[in-house]
């Protein structure tokens, strides 16, 4: 049961009731990041999920960190988490 | 499977067009590209008196950090040969659509850190009485949707930054305009019937003259909003975010824009590129004016809109009857709002444009 911390920025914290850090406890043992994903947008974020998901993927210009590490360069939704890990999602359909 | 820096060979963390880098490399490679571009298109001369407009959002920011690296450090520890007198300035007048008590903390912070002066609107008179003159008075009912606030927003914002600058001793403002958001004023320009001011847009230089002696000038043209936003995450610069609970993503023709450039990139990388290369093709027109609203050039589809009679604001009071010039945009606006607010906005701004010619008071 990996516990992991949740990251939101960028606006998306005003998604999360304004909470830019969640942990969460995951059941089960391969939990994949497209669950953590899907979690997210099922239990998390109760309003404008447009900012957060376009259909079940994470919307274009969405960051996503794992660990401070793009997650191209780690597979992706396929990532599979990891007890301690720190996941990252940063909006940027904003600019400054 | 680990990735490595194409430079350094390290574990790579970002990954980025021509590719990916660990973070010490990525912001080297972000602090070349942000000095090239004002070297090579002569953004600022050495010794230079230079602005920044600082709104506290992770773009302004990221340039405020990457300036102040710029005059303060070079790779070789030596002293950097870049010298330019750096001014903040800020709009904090509160509006619908801005929070400014948080703003003007992050940005104090970061000015601090580099010892750059911070100037605000609210300290300037000019600024205030045109502030009072328009959003305090406009009817906000008469607004048919957020595209209105926004635009209007950035019409005032630009006129108040280049009137702070002057007020300063600055000919030139730095502004924190990535590639994304040039790309979305080159489309919404075209789909507003403004297609006019595309080598204005696409150009990192301000050579339009818009603003009278102050050029905005946009030194992160190239830099998209990824890695403006990995740049501050990995300097953990805190930077002032929009409430999203506030906001649509179809509200204006910005996001729409903004949010089709980047579906378009998850498919297709080069799409950032692609527009501004095409969109730098475009000839600078030789002979052009100004719209009067929101002072974009225009060409001969700019309509001439029927005499207004205002007051200039000069001791005598003297009734002055002025002929305005509208662009595609501002006449579509026109349209949207009540003829009584947009005179309202429009001999404010005329008349602000007016003492920022003359580098005279408002108000």
């Amino acid at each position: 049961m990996p516990k992991v911390e949740l990251q939101f920025s960028g606006g998306l914290e005003s998604l999360t009731g304004g909470n830019k850090v969640v942990k969460v406890n995951f059941s089960g043992e391969q939990v994949v990041l497209e669950k953590v994903i899907e979690w997210i947008r099922t239990s998390l974020i109760k309003e404008k999920h447009e900012y957060f998901v376009q259909g079940e993927h994470v919307r274009p210009g969405i960051l996503v960190l794992i660990n401070d590490v793009d997650w191209e360069l780690e597979g992706k939704t396929s990532y599979v988490i990891q007890e301690g890990d720190c996941i990252t999602f940063i909006s940027t359909l904003h600019g400054g | 499977m680990v990735h490595s820096c194409a430079k350094c060979q390290q574990r790579a963390t970002v990954y980025d067009v021509g590719g990916s880098k660990c973070d010490f490399c990525f912001q080297q490679a972000i602090i070349h590209n942000f000095k090239t571009t004002i070297s090579r298109k002569g953004l600022a001369q050495f010794g230079d008196s230079v602005g920044v407009a600082a709104s506290g959002g992770y773009s302004s920011q990221a340039l405020v950090d990457l300036l102040g690296r710029s005059l303060f450090e070079r790779e070789d520890g030596k002293t950097s040969r870049m010298k330019l007198k750096v001014t903040l300035f800020h709009i904090d007048f509160e509006s619908p659509l801005h929070s400014s008590n948080s703003n003007i903390e992050v940005i104090q912070s970061l000015a601090a850190k580099y010892s750059f002066r911070l100037c605000t609107a609210r300290d300037n008179h000019s600024c205030q009485q045109l502030w009072r003159e328009t959003f305090e008075r406009i009817a906000w009912k008469d607004f048919k949707d957020t595209s209105d606030f926004e635009e209007l927003s950035r019409i005032l914002v630009y006129r108040m930054i280049a009137f702070l600058a002057q007020s300063q001793g600055c000919k030139i403002v730095f502004d924190g305009l990535s590639a994304h958001s040039v790309c979305r004023n080159i489309l919404t320009s075209i789909s507003s019937g403004n297609g006019f001011a595309i080598p204005f847009e696409v150009s990192p230089a301000d050579i339009s003259g818009r603003f009278f002696d102050v050029a905005i000038h946009h030194p992160q043209y190239d830099i998209t909003d990824r890695q403006l936003m990995r740049y501050v995450w990995i300097r953990k610069i805190d930077f002032v975010a929009p409430n999203l609970t506030l906001s649509r993503l179809t509200a204006s023709v910005d996001s729409l824009t903004m949010s089709f450039l980047k579906d378009l990139e998850e498919q297709h990388r080069s799409t950032i590129p692609n527009i501004l290369r095409t969109s730098s093709k475009v000839a600078v027109p030789l002979q052009f004016s100004y719209c009067s609203f929101c002072r974009v050039p225009v060409g001969s589809n700019g309509k001439l809109v029927s005499p207004l009679t205002w007051k200039i604001h000069d001791k005598k009071d003297n009734e002055e009857k002025v002929v305005t010039r509208l662009c595609k945009a501002c006449q579509h606006r026109q349209r949207r709002m009540s003829m009584e607010t947009f005179q309202l906005f429009l001999s404010s701004l005329m008349a602000f444009d007016k003492a920022l010619e003359y580098k005279e008071d408002y108000g």
